[in-house]
C-alpha cells in the first residue's frame, strides 16, 4: 500500500500549511509586532492619579485649624438592591434624613450616592451583610475642628479638596501639593489590578500654613460678638483684631457665620467675610483723619477752642447736628465728645486737600493689601471732586466707605507710633510638622504717617475718649485703653436719604496705650434704636472681648517656640476591646504610631492609657489577645461626689464604667464608692440640684 | 486471531523524535495553561493546571496500555468502539436537549467525557477497518457509500450538538482516508459533492458554480449520460432540499452555521476574540514578554485563552521564537505520521495512521489559523496544548497508536 506519490502529497500539504502559518506569525509578530504592542499597551495599562495630601492650616500657637481626614461615601445601584427598605431605614437613622428620602432615591435606575463625606465614627454605624451591593468608598476630606471659628478666613474646599474660598483658595497652590501618578494594569473587565512598586511619580504633600490668627482670641471675639448682636437685636457685625506692631491679624470675625465642614448648606451672605468685603460709612471713627491732619500740620493745638454751635449748624448743603448740644469745646473735647459740628468746622479750616492726603495716608480708599481674596477698596473720593458740603460731611465719616480692616489698620498707625503697615494673615509656611520652615512673612511697612508728637497727642485724645468721653463703656478698670466710638445712620438707597431707624454702631480702640499690643474694631449693623450709639453696643462688646483676651494673656506671642514642643497635644482615645485593625485605624488617623505585642486580634490594654495627652507621632503600645479580657481594663472607681452630672459621666466613662443615673444636678452619692473595685462596670450615681 | 505478541520491538530514532515532540508540546501546554489560568484572578481557574496534569498522567498510562496490543486487536475491536461512540453521541443529544443548549459532555459518576473527541478516533478505526477489509471492492458504489456513511453518521450527530468545528474534521478525514485506500479522486469528488452542494446552495451563484464544475468534470471524464444525469439530479435535489433542512434547525444553530461559513458579517464577540488574539500574539514580538508577563494573557483580554486560544498565550509570552518552535514540533509529528502511514505493511494500521495524521493536521492548521486570524473561529482546540481532558487523552492515544504501528511495521 506504499505509494510514494501519495505520501509526498500529504507531506507537501503539511509543509505548505506549516510555512503558511509561519509566515502569518512572522507578519503579525515581527512586521506588525510594534503596532500590536502599542494596542496591547493601551488596552492593559492606565495611569492612576495619586492625590497629594493637602497641607494643614494652623494658628500662631500651632493649633490645627484645618486638616485632611478620612471620609467615607456610600453609593449603590438600586437595581441591584433587594432590601431597599432596610437600607433606607439604616441610612435614615444615621444621617437624620427621613426614610422616604432614601426610598425615593432608591427608585432610581442608576448609581446614586446615599451619603457622602461621612466621618469615620458615623461610617462605622452603617454596616451591611456580606454581599450587599452598597459600596463604601474611602476618600479624603477636609476637616475644620473648630467648626465656625475663623470660617470666613479659612474658607473651605470642594469635594475634590480644592480650595474654594478664604485661605484655602488664596494659598491653594501651596496647600494642594503636587499630584503623582502610577502606571497600573487594567484587566479585560476594566478593573484595576493591584500592582506593587513605587509610583512613577510620587505625590508631593502640600505645604502647611501657620496663620497669624490666635484661635483663642478668635473664639472669644466670635462669642462676644454673637452675644452682643443677640443682646442688641442687631442684624450682623464684625470684629477685627490686629497686632499693631506687625499688622498681623489676630482675629477677624464676621457675623452671621457658617460651618466650613458643611459649607453648602449656608447662604452666600453667611459665607461673606464682611470685615473685608462689606465697606460701610464709618461715622465718627473716621474723625481720626481730621484730628491727625489738624495736629500734625500744626493748624490746631489740642487746647484750641472751637464753638460747637449748640448742636446744630447749617453747612452748605445741609444741617449737621451733634448727638448732644455743645457750646465751646477744646479741640481735644471735640473728639472726646465726638462733636460733628466741631470736626466739620476744623476740616473746613484745614482744607480738603490736606484732609484727603491724610485719609489716603491712613490707607483709606485703597486695598490694605492683606493676603486674602476679595478685599474691597472702600471709597474715598479724590478731593478735586469734593463739593463744599463734602468737606463738612466726609471728615465726620459720611459719604466715605471703609472696610473694618482698613479702619482697624488706620488705628494701628496711631498704636504703633505712626507707621502704616500691610496687614497679613499668613505667618509662615512649612513643609512638614517636624521639618523646616520654608518661608516667613515679615512686617511690611507701607509708609510713615505720623510723627511721634502727633502720635502722643492722638493717643492722649483717644484715651480720654474712653476715660471720660463717648467711649466710656469700653473702659476696663486698671487697663489703659484708647479708642473712638462711631455711630452712623444707614443710607437708604430706596428712599435716597439717611434712615432714621437704621444705624451702624462701632468702636475701634487699642490697648495698652503706651505700648499697644492689640487693636480691635467692633462693628454692629442695625442694632435696635435704643442701642444705636457705638457707645451703647459696640463699646461694651469691645470691652468684653478685651477683658477676656487679657485674661488669656495680653501678649500675643511674638515668637513661636519650636514646632515639636508647641505642637498641639492630642488626647489618647480608648481603643481597648476593639479589634486590632479598628484600633490601629483610629490611632493612626490621630497621627499616633502604633506598635503591638502579644498575639490575637483584640486589644486588651494600651500604653499610654486613654485620656493622656500626647504629641502626635508618639508610639502607643497595644497589648493583643485572642479574646477580650474584660477585667484587665478595670480601674478603681473614681470619686465623682460633688461633681456636676456632666463631669461625672465623663469621668466615669473614661475610667471604663457605665454610669447609671438618678436625679439631676450634682452628684451626692455614688455606688460603688470611690477607690473600690466594681464587680460589673456599672456605677450608680444619685444626683440632686444644688440648693440655694 | 492473536491479540498479544511476545516479539521484541525496535524503537527507531524517528519514533523517539515523535514521542519527544509530543511531550514537548504537552509541556508547552502546561506552561501556557498555568500562565493563562493562574495569576491575579486567584483561585477560580487555577484548578485547570492540576486537572491537565491528572489527565496527562492518565494519558501516559493509556499510552503504555495502547502500545502493548498488536494492530489486529484494534482492528477487531474497531466496530464495537465505533458502536459505543455512536450510541454515546445519540445520548448526548438527549442530555443536550435536557440541558437546553449545546451540551457536549456525558457524565459517568463524577467523570465527564466528551464523546465527540473520542468519535474522531473511533471513526478513524472503524473506517480504516472497513476500507482495509474491502480494499478490493472500493470501485463499487455500495462500498463507497458505506465508507462515506461511516464517516457521515458521527459527523451529523456532532453537527447537531452543535459542534461545527469537530464535525468538519470528518469532512477532512474521511475523503483523505478513502483516497489513501486507493479510491480514485473522481469517485471521491462525486461521492462527496452532495455535501459541498449543500453548503453552496446557501447562495445561488455558488450553487450554479458547483453545478458548472460538476458538468465540466463529467464532460471531461467522458462519463456515460445516465451516470451524468443521475449525479446531476442528485446534487440539484440536495440543493432544493437544503432550505427545508435548514429551516428545521434552531435559530442559534443557524447562526453558528452562518457565522462559520462567513455569511454573517460580524457575529458579536467573534471578531473581538480574533482581534484580541492577534494583538496578544503580535505584542509578543520576537522573543515574547516572558512567562507570566504577558499583559493580555494575565489581564484576561482573551476569552477561552486556556482552551481554543492557548496559542495566543504562547505567542504573547514567548514571542515568534516560541510560536515557531511550537509549529516546528507539530510539523515533526505530522511528517513522522505520514512516514509511518507510508511504510507500514498492515493495511489497517496504515489507514489509521494517515487518519490520525490528517486529524492532527486539520486541528493544527485550523486552530493556529484561527488565532492568527486567517481562519474562521470554529472552536477547534490545539492538540496536546489546549486545556481539556478528552482531547488530550485521545491525542495521546492517537500518537500511541502511531508508535504501536511503527514498531511493528514489518508485520502484516
Amino acid at each position: 500500500m506504499y505509494r510514494r506519490w501519495t505520501q509526498n502529497l500529504w507531506a507537501a500539504i503539511a509543509i505548505i500549511f506549516y510555512l503558511g502559518l509561519l509566515v502569518r506569525l512572522f507578519f503579525i509578530q515581527i512586521i506588525n509586532g510594534e503596532a500590536n504592542g502599542v494596542i496591547a499597551h493601551h488596552q492593559s495599562q492606565t495611569i492612576v492619579k495619586l492625590y497629594s495630601e493637602r497641607g494643614g492650616i494652623y494658628d500662631r500657637n500651632f493649633n490645627q485649624l484645618a486638616f485632611d481626614i478620612a471620609r467615607f461615601s456610600f453609593g449603590v445601584n438600586p437595581t441591584q438592591l433587594v432590601e431597599k427598605r432596610k437600607i433606607a431605614r439604616q441610612f435614615a437613622r444615621v444621617t437624620g434624613n427621613n426614610i422616604s428620602y432614601y426610598l425615593n432615591l432608591l427608585k432610581k435606575k442608576r448609581f446614586v450616592w446615599l451619603a457622602r463625606g461621612v466621618d469615620l465614627q458615623t461610617s462605622k454605624k452603617i454596616q451591611f451583610a456580606k454581599g450587599n451591593p452598597v459600596a463604601k468608598i474611602k476618600e479624603t476630606g477636609r476637616f475644620y475642628p473648630y467648626d465656625r471659628a475663623a470660617a470666613h478666613i479659612l474658607g473651605f474646599t470642594n469635594i475634590d479638596n480644592a480650595g474654594l474660598a478664604g485661605i484655602e483658595k488664596k494659598y491653594n497652590h501651596l496647600l494642594e501639593g503636587k499630584q503623582g501618578f502610577k502606571k497600573v494594569f487594567i484587566d479585560a473587565r476594566r478593573k484595576l489590578v493591584p500592582t506593587i512598586g513605587e509610583p512613577e511619580k510620587a505625590p508631593v504633600s502640600g505645604k502647611s500654613l501657620v496663620l497669624t490668627l490666635n484661635i483663642d482670641y478668635q473664639l472669644i471675639a466670635e462669642e462676644e460678638l454673637r452675644k452682643g448682636i443677640e443682646k442688641y437685636g442687631a442684624k450682623s457685625g464684625m470684629v477685627v483684631m490686629l497686632d499693631p506692631s506687625t499688622a498681623e491679624v489676630l482675629a477677624m470675625v464676621s457675623y452671621p457665620s457658617f460651618n466650613p465642614n458643611n459649607y453648602s448648606s449656608y447662604s452666600r451672605a453667611e459665607r461673606r467675610n464682611r470685615a473685608l468685603v462689606d465697606p460701610y460709612e464709618p461715622g465718627s471713627t473716621f474723625k481720626l483723619v481730621t484730628a491727625a491732619a489738624a495736629l500734625q500740620e500744626g493748624i490746631f493745638k489740642p487746647t484750641d477752642k472751637i464753638f460747637c454751635e449748640n448742636g446744630k449748624k447749617m453747612f452748605s448743603g445741609g444741617y449737621i447736628t451733634d448727638h448732644k448740644p455743645y457750646g465751646t469745646l477744646t479741640v481735644k473735647g471735640v473728639f472726646v465728645h465726638s462733636s460733628n459740628i466741631g470736626v466739620a468746622k476744623m476740616a473746613i479750616k484745614i482744607g480738603k486737600q490736606r484732609i484727603y492726603n491724610y485719609g489716603r495716608a491712613f490707607g483709606f480708599g485703597m486695598p490694605s493689601g492683606i493676603d486674602l481674596l476679595g478685599e474691597d477698596r472702600g471709597k474715598f473720593t479724590n478731593y478735586m471732586k469734593w463739593s463744599k458740603s463734602d468737606l463738612a460731611r466726609f471728615p465726620i465719616g459720611y459719604g466715605v466707605l471703609v472696610t473694618g480692616l482698613q479702619l482697624a489698620n488706620a488705628y494701628a498707625v496711631v498704636a504703633n507710633g505712626g507707621y502704616l503697615l500691610k496687614p497679613r494673615i499668613l505667618h509662615d509656611v512649612f513643609s512638614d510638622v517636624y521639618k523646616n520652615t520654608l518661608s516667613k512673612t515679615r512686617p511690611d511697612t507701607i509708609r510713615r504717617v505720623l510723627y511721634p508728637k502727633t502720635v502722643h497727642q492722638l493717643k492722649n485724645i483717644l484715651q480720654a475718649v474712653v476715660e471720660s468721653g463717648t467711649g466710656k463703656p469700653a473702659g476696663i478698670e486698671g487697663v489703659a485703653i484708647a479708642g473712638k466710638t462711631g455711630t452712623t445712620k444707614k443710607y437708604d438707597s430706596v428712599l435716597k436719604r439717611y434712615s432714621k431707624r437704621k444705624y451702624i454702631a462701632s468702636f475701634v480702640g487699642f490697648t495698652p496705650v503706651n505700648k499697644p499690643k492689640l487693636v480691635c474694631l467692633v462693628m454692629v449693623d442695625e442694632p435696635q434704636s435704643r442701642y444705636k450709639y457705638g457707645s451703647q453696643s459696640a463699646a461694651p462688646i469691645f470691652r468684653n472681648i478685651i477683658r477676656r483676651v487679657l485674661d488669656t494673656g495680653v501678649e500675643p506671642r511674638q515668637t513661636r517656640p519650636s514646632y515639636v514642643k508647641n505642637h498641639r497635644k492630642i488626647r489618647v482615645p480608648d481603643v481597648t476591646e476593639l479589634n486590632y485593625y479598628q484600633a490601629k485605624e483610629i490611632l493612626t488617623n490621630l497621627a499616633f504610631q502604633v506598635r503591638s505585642e502579644g498575639s490575637g486580634g483584640y486589644v486588651v490594654s494600651q500604653n499610654p492609657k486613654p485620656g493622656n495627652l500626647l504629641d502626635s507621632d508618639e508610639v502607643i503600645m497595644l497589648n493583643l489577645s485572642g479574646e477580650i479580657a474584660k477585667n484587665t481594663r478595670r480601674e478603681k472607681v473614681p470619686n465623682v461626689v460633688g461633681k456636676s452630672i456632666r463631669d461625672a459621666i465623663q469621668i466615669l466613662t473614661q475610667a471604663g464604667y457605665d454610669p447609671v443615673l438618678s436625679g439631676s444636678g450634682y452628684v451626692i452619692k455614688q455606688q460603688p464608692k470611690a477607690n473600690s473595685r466594681a464587680k460589673d462596670f456599672k456605677c450608680k450615681i444619685v444626683c440632686q440640684p444644688m440648693s440655694g | 486471531m492473536k491479540f498479544t505478541d511476545s516479539q521484541k520491538y525496535h524503537v527507531s530514532a524517528g519514533d523517539m523524535v515523535l514521542i519527544i515532540s509530543m511531550f514537548l508540546l504537552i509541556c508547552i501546554g502546561f506552561i501556557s495553561i498555568y500562565s493563562a489560568t493562574s495569576g491575579h484572578q486567584g483561585t477560580a481557574l487555577s484548578m485547570n493546571f492540576q486537572h491537565q496534569i491528572y489527565w496527562f498522567i492518565l494519558g501516559i498510562i493509556l499510552i503504555l496500555l495502547t502500545i502493548n496490543f498488536p494492530p489486529q486487536f484494534y482492528q477487531a475491536l474497531s466496530y464495537a468502539i465505533y458502536g459505543v461512540i455512536v450510541v454515546s453521541l445519540i445520548a448526548v443529544l438527549f442530555v443536550g436537549k435536557a440541558g437546553g443548549g449545546a451540551e457536549r459532555w456525558l457524565a459517568f459518576g463524577g467523570f465527564r467525557f466528551q464523546p465527540s473527541e473520542w468519535a474522531k478516533l473511533a471513526t478513524i478505526l472503524a473506517l480504516a477497518r472497513y476500507l482495509a477489509d474491502h480494499h478490493d471492492k472500493l470501485r463499487q458504489k455500495k462500498y463507497l457509500l458505506i465508507s462515506a456513511a461511516i464517516g457521515l453518521l458521527p459527523m451529523l450527530l456532532i453537527f447537531k450538538q452543535p459542534d461545527l468545528g469537530t464535525s468538519l474534521v470528518f469532512v477532512f478525514i474521511v475523503p483523505s482516508m478513502m483516497y489513501w485506500a486507493g479510491v480514485s479522486p473522481l469517485i471521491l469528488f462525486l461521492t462527496f459533492l452532495p455535501g459541498l452542494t449543500m453548503i453552496a446552495s446557501f447562495k445561488l451563484w455558488s450553487f450554479f458554480l458547483i453545478m458548472g464544475i460538476l458538468i465540466g468534470v463529467l464532460y471531461a471524464t467522458k462519463k456515460n449520460l445516465l451516470f451524468s444525469i443521475s449525479n446531476l439530479l442528485l446534487n440539484i435535489s440536495v440543493g432544493i432540499f437544503t432550505p427545508f433542512l435548514w429551516n428545521s434547525l434552531e435559530a442559534y444553530q443557524q447562526k453558528r452555521v452562518l457565522s462559520f461559513l462567513g455569511l454573517v458579517s460580524d457575529p458579536k464577540g467573534v471578531s473581538y476574540q480574533v482581534i484580541q488574539s492577534k494583538v496578544a500574539i503580535g505584542s509578543g514580538g520576537v522573543t515574547g514578554k516572558g512567562f507570566l508577563a504577558g499583559t493580555q494573557t494575565q489581564l484576561r483580554f482573551l476569552p477561552e485563552q486556556h482552551t481554543d486560544f492557548i496559542f495566543s498565550v504562547i505567542g504573547e509570552e514567548f514571542g515568534f521564537l516560541g510560536g515557531a518552535i511550537t509549529l516546528l514540533l507539530f510539523i515533526i509529528i505530522l511528517i513522522r505520521g505520514i512516514q509511518i502511514a507510508a511504510k507500514i505493511k498492515n493495511r489497517f494500521a496504515s489507514l489509521v495512521s494517515i487518519g490520525i495524521t490528517t486529524m492532527l493536521l486539520f486541528h493544527f492548521f485550523v486552530n493556529i489559523g484561527m488565532v492568527t486570524g486567517i481562519m474562521p473561529v470554529t472552536g477547534l482546540p490545539l492538540p496536546f496544548v489546549s486545556y481539556g481532558g478528552s482531547f488530550l487523552i485521545t491525542s495521546m492515544i492517537a500518537v500511541a497508536l502511531l508508535l504501536n504501528f511503527s514498531i511493528r511495521k514489518h508485520q502484516y
